[in-house]
Formats: C-alpha cells, structure tokens, sequence
C-alpha cells in the first residue's frame, strides 16, 4: 500500500534485467528497451493517515497509474527516460539521463513531485485558568487537514571540454505549496492563542556552476552557487487583543508589551527573502608512493533580505596521508572556520500607560532598574572553530586492521557566555577475520570536552519575595517584576556532554552460501557533571539482528530486528509566580 | 522550580520478508514491517518544600500534586505501526508482466499527543507491463 508505482516498475525492470540480461552500458548497438506499466490502487481509510502515510497520497477510493521507463542508444547518444503518475498530481516522477561525444557529454533531468501531510493542532487542550487568568485558544480553520506538495526539479549538466577540463553547470528547484498552521499570541490579559490558515508557495532555486582541472598527480576545481528562497504566499496578519490587566481588566498595562490592538492588523508567520552564495575551491596531489595531499577553501555569505542582516562562513581545510612502512597508513588534518552572524541593533517599542498608577509612564519610566531595554542580538551560531586529527591506520595482516586516532577541537566564542570550548577525543577501531565464516568489527570512541556550550545564569530564579503583595496590585515599589526575577536566575543549563563514551561492536557469521546472520550492539554514554544546580546525562544502547537465508533456490528469506533505548536526564525548571 | 528528572524512549523495529519462486513465470512475496515506539517523562516530583515554606497561601497558588502528575504526561508517546503486503508477479508472456498485491497499514496511537494519528488502510494493486 505504502508502495508508489516507481517500486512496482522498479520491480518489474528487475525481472526483466535478469531475464533478458539486456544492460544499457553493455549495449553495442542501436538498441530501444522499456516497460510500459498501466494499473489501478483501490484503497480504503479509517482514521487519520498523517502518521501512517505522511508522504503517500492513499487516498480513500480509486486511482489509475500509469508509468513507463525506455533506455536504449543509437551509436552517437545514450539514453535513459522515466516517467511515472499515480492518478494525482502530488504524485508524480520524471527523470532523464543523456549521454553522447564518448561520455564527455552528460546531462540529467528529474522532477519529482510528491504529498507531505502536515500537523493541525487543535488546540483543545488550552482552556484552563483561575479567575481572569486563562490560558485560551481560538482555532480559525477547525478540522481541517493541512498538508503541502513538494516538488523537486533537478538539471546537471556536464561537458568535458579537454581530456584534462570539465565543466559543469546544475539547477535545483525546490517547491513547497500548500496550507499549513500558522499560530500567534497575544499576551495580557491573559495568554491568548490564535491558529489560521497559512498558505505557502515557497521556492527555493540553487544555481551552480564550476570547473574541473585534471592534470596528472594534480585535480582542481572551483564551484560558485547561489541560492534564493522566496515565499510567494501572502504573510498573514493578526489584530491581537488589548492588553489590560489580568486581574483588574483595566485597561492599564499596555507599557508592558510593544503592541496590542491599537496597532491594528501586525504580520506574523513571516517568511523571509533569503539568499546565500558559496565559492568552493578545492584541490588534491597524488604524491609518489600512495601518498595524497588534499585541502579545500569555502567562503559563503547569506542574508536575509527582509531584515537586512545576514552570515558569513569562511574556512578551509588540509589533509595529508602517507605510508608508513608497507603495511601502515598515517593522516593529518586540519581544518579552520569562522561563522560571524550579523549583531542587529532591537530598538524596544516603549508605550505609555493611558491610565492607572503608571499613566503616562513607560515601563523603563516606572522601573529604571529594568534599563537599558535597546540591545544587539549577539548569535551563538557566530563561532570560530580549529579542528585538529591524526590516524593510523595498520594492517597487521590480510584478515585484520587497527585504527587509531585523536582529534582536538577549539571552539572560541565573542559574543556569548562560553568564551572557548575545547575537546580532545581518542578513537579506536578493529576489524579481524578469524576464518573464512566469521567477519568481527569493534570500535571505541571517547571525549573530553572542556567548558561546553551552555545558557549561563539561564534558570532558577532567588527567592525574592515571600508574601503576596498588599492587594495583589503589580504597581508598587515593593512589588515584584518579572526582570527581577529573570536577573536573579543561578543555574546554568547545556545539554552539551563533558564526557562520551561510545563503543560498538558487530560479528557476521556466514557458514555457506545460503544464510548469514548478523549481529550490532551500539552503546552511547554522555554526561555533564559540571554544572552548578544540576546534572545532565544521555545514555543509548542500541542493539540489533539481521538474518537471510535461501533454503532453496526458490526460496529466499530476510529478517532483522532493531531495538533502541534512550534515556535522558536533565533538569525541569518552572518559574513560580502566584500573580 | 527546579527539579531533577529524566526522559525515556524506547523503539524496536522488525522486518521479515518471504520471496517464493512458485513456477518458472511466478514470484510470490511477503513482507512485514512492525515498529513501536515509546516515551515518557520520568522521575518528575516537583517538591514544594523547596519553594516558600511558612506562607499562608500554597507556593504561588499552586498544587505541586497536580503539576507534578499532569506535567509528566505532557510528553508521553505511544506508537504502534504494522504494514503487511502479500504480492503476486505473474510473467504471463515473454513482454508482459502482471503483478499485484495486497497490503493493510495500521497505526495505533494509544497515548495521543496533540490530537490522535491512530488510522489504517487496506489497498490493492493490479498492474501490466509491457515489456519492449
């Protein structure tokens, strides 16, 4: 059911491979092949097909199908077609391969377009509150089934113009349309969340386009790319609601958010322009002896064209690998890189109070201990890392391998809490071929990473006030503001291991021709102990079976069995304020 | 609040497949395909002794009983997937092929998170290639 009609002509071009022993490469003359396929799916659902199907069309009812796949040559060009529908339009496949001039000559088109449903959360769950505090919902577009088409256009082109250069030039188009969920909030009075209809017709076009150099000992080339998103579909827009007081219901409070229903109609779910262009230049020498020195450089710079700020990432790396004696291999690498995201100046939205106790007041007014509100953003992607490795590699003898290795890495920050984060890790693996029956691989892994990434001071806010205030009024000088609180936090939270341990383990055992079984057991061991309120730990064990057998030459078997285990801990954190 | 708890998931995954050469022009085939999945929050106790002792009103106005318990469920996943197909491809003549097969999904969603997946669904597939 869950198949498309590309397995079923997959499947019967497999029968006719093997019977026919027709092979496209290996045609020597003018030569047409192909299957034709016409067939029809009956289908019947109950119950929600999101999970089940989430990238299948299954629909309810019948549709026809129908595909066809020609391959053949005619001395000067080869080709490969393939086309194939599935009774609707969200599930189709086209492809074609050209080939001509000796194989200097390649080109390749494919288009496939296909159904992802998507999530509609009802938002049923919401509705709770004490008193004028609530918590509510309002969904728009009620029971309605969300879901998008994505189409995947892809062209490659390939000339080689001298034995010795190439060129090559592809096209990768990306389009998402459809209607998915699109949810907003307002705040205060009380937390109010708002689903409607988004439409998308999104698009997103990569250019690509290089040069290759092939001269001996020595290759080289160079790719230039660009790549633009665009969202073609309308931004939605919300009237959010007034903000008053929670309790009160007086319309006091709008110096504590930046917009409300004065604003009128304000965008949302808003999809930015985005475009990124990337220069790759890589470059490789065989030296004498089984030796290769290998390096690339990569400069790209992306920018959100709506906001007007963007990304830049420079860095490169070498590799070097030589022998060591005639059984050992040695590599070195090293690799460099930058990432620095724009800072944007937030220049906060101040409102005045219209009435009440701060009437006329701006927040900031009213509690200057909150200031300064006007800030940069500083991104914790903006990073520049230094990546250091060496290996051997050792082959003792024909039925057996060792590798061993250690890898640094330095992590250095500007603009966040964990100036540098460095990790030294130690790697080894086995492979050994007791007999001719029995295949056995092991590999060890573990890290040391000091001070990893982590949101300092990020949760746990003191005990700063015991008692309710006088009244419950949130106005007075002894009552306490949510930034109060916000700057008093202590614990510092990361998910990010000081230590990893991993190891795994695999053994093949293939006494004939007709069964082989296999077993993979993979453990995981992560954890953070340096963190000041708490303790966070990942630990995995994954294990698993593989089994075939042919009893018979008219009989073939597969089976396997995989089984994971995850188990998290961390710390649950909940601000606790009564009003 | 702060308090020290854990997140478990726990998925298997299995698969058999059966292919029968019945006679020279057919090929019988079975397959099964079985995964589940499970997860929870674990060891989640929100302990009010830690938060304002000695105060007239609870902590906040809040039930720690009730948080601690509704709160632990949040996350809790459950997911049982079966798809099996039985399939025939029949060569009835050197150029042409038909095949066919019969497949039933079913999904059961018993702890729903945001709203309920569970579904089925029985389909059946006829084809003829022709084969040139």
């Amino acid at each position: 059911m869950s198949m498309r009609l590309f397995a079923n002509v997959t499947l019967g071009l497999v029968l006719v491979a093997a019977l026919s022993g027709s092979v496209l490469a290996q045609a020597p003359q003018s030569k047409t092949e192909g299957v034709a396929t016409v067939g029809a799916t009956v289908g019947s659902n109950d119950g929600s097909q999101n999970r089940l199907n989430e990238y299948e069309v299954a629909k309810d009812g019948t549709l026809p199908s129908f595909g066809a796949q020609v391959w053949g040559n005619n001395q000067s060009f080869t080709f490969d077609l393939l086309a194939s529908h599935g009774g609707d339009n969200r599930d189709q496949k086209y492809g074609l391969n050209l080939a001509s001039a000796g194989g200097r000559f390649k080109a390749a088109l494919t288009f496939d377009r296909f159904l992802h449903r998507l999530d509609h959360d009802p938002l049923d769950y919401m509705d709770a509150g004490v008193g004028n505090f609530v918590v509510r919902a309002t969904d728009h577009d009620p029971g309605t089934d969300y879901s998008r088409a994505v189409g995947l256009l892809t062209t490659d082109v390939r000339f080689a113009a001298t034995k010795n250069v190439e060129f090559f030039v592809s096209h990768k188009m990306t389009l998402r349309d459809g209607v998915h969920q699109g949810l907003t909030m307002s705040h205060c009075a009380n937390c109010h969340v708002e689903s409607f209809a988004r439409k998308m017709d999104e698009r997103t076009n990569t250019l690509a386009a290089g040069a290759r150099l092939n001269a001996g000992r020595f290759t080289m080339d160079y790719t230039f790319e660009n790549r633009t998103l665009t969202e073609n579909g309308a931004t939605p827009t919300n009237t959010y609601d007034n903000a008053i007081h929670p309790v009160t219901l007086l319309d006091v409070f709008v110096s504590r958010v930046q917009y409300d229903d004065a604003n009128g109609e304000l965008p949302f779910d808003l999809v930015p322009k985005q475009t990124k262009q990337t220069s790759t230049l890589r470059a490789a020498y065989a030296l004498p002896g089984d030796g290769a020195v290998s390096g690339n450089f990569t400069h790209s710079a992306s920018e959100n064209k709506h906001a007007g700020f963007g990304s830049d990432f420079t860095g490169g790396h070498a590799r070097v690998t030589f022998p060591l004696g005639t059984k050992a291999y040695v590599t070195g690498f090293f690799r460099k890189y930058a990432i620095d995201t724009e800072s944007v100046f937030v220049d906060v939205v101040e409102q005045t109070a219209p009435a009440g106790p701060a009437a006329g007041l701006t927040y900031a007014q009213q509690y200057p201990a909150m200031l300064p509100l006007d800030y940069y953003t500083e991104s914790a992607l903006s990073r520049s890392p230094t990546e250091m490795a060496l290996e051997l590699a050792f082959r003792p003898g024909k039925r057996s391998s060792i590798n061993v290795g250690y890898e640094y890495e330095e992590v250095s920050r500007e603009t966040f809490h964990v100036e540098k984060t460095t990790t030294n890790t130690f790697k080894a693996s086995a492979h050994y071929r007791p007999g001719k029956t029995v295949n056995l691989r092991a590999r060890y892994q573990q890290a040391m990473t000091s001070d990893p990434f982590a949101n300092i001071n990020a949760a746990k806010p003191a005990i700063l006030q015991t008692v309710p205030t006088p009244g419950g009024l949130p106005f007075g000088p002894q009552s306490l503001q949510y930034f109060e609180m916000y700057n008093s936090r202590m614990a510092n939270l990361s998910s990010v291991p000081t230590d990893t341990l991993f190891v795994e383990g695999t053994a093949t055992w293939s006494p004939s021709q007709q069964f082989s079984v296999s077993g993979h057991y993979r453990y995981r061991d992560q954890k953070n102990d340096e963190l000041n309120y708490s303790t966070w730990g990942h630990a995995m064990h994954l294990p698993g079976v593989d089994v075939w057998a042919a009893p018979s030459p008219r009989f073939t078997m597969a089976a396997g069995w995989g089984y994971q285990k995850d188990t998290l801990d961390t710390v649950f954190s909940t601000l606790n304020f009564g009003g | 609040m702060l308090d020290q708890a854990g997140y478990k998931g726990e998925t298997q995954n299995a698969f058999l497949n059966l292919q029968f050469l019945a006679g020279a022009r057919t090929e019988v085939f079975a397959t099964t395909m079985y995964n589940s999945g499970k997860a929870t929050i674990r060891d989640f106790v929100y302990d009010a002794s830690n938060i304002i002792p000695g105060t007239a009103l609870p902590a906040g106005a809040l039930d720690f009983t009730l948080m601690s318990s509704s709160f632990a469920g949040f996350s809790d996943l459950n997911y049982r997937t079966i798809v099996q197909t039985f399939g025939v491809n029949f060569r009835a003549t050197n150029n042409v092929l038909i095949n066919s097969s019969l497949s039933f999904g079913d999904l059961n969603d018993t702890q729903p998170y945001l709203y309920n997946t569970t579904g089925s669904r029985v389909g059946f597939y006829a084809g003829l290639n022709w084969i040139f």
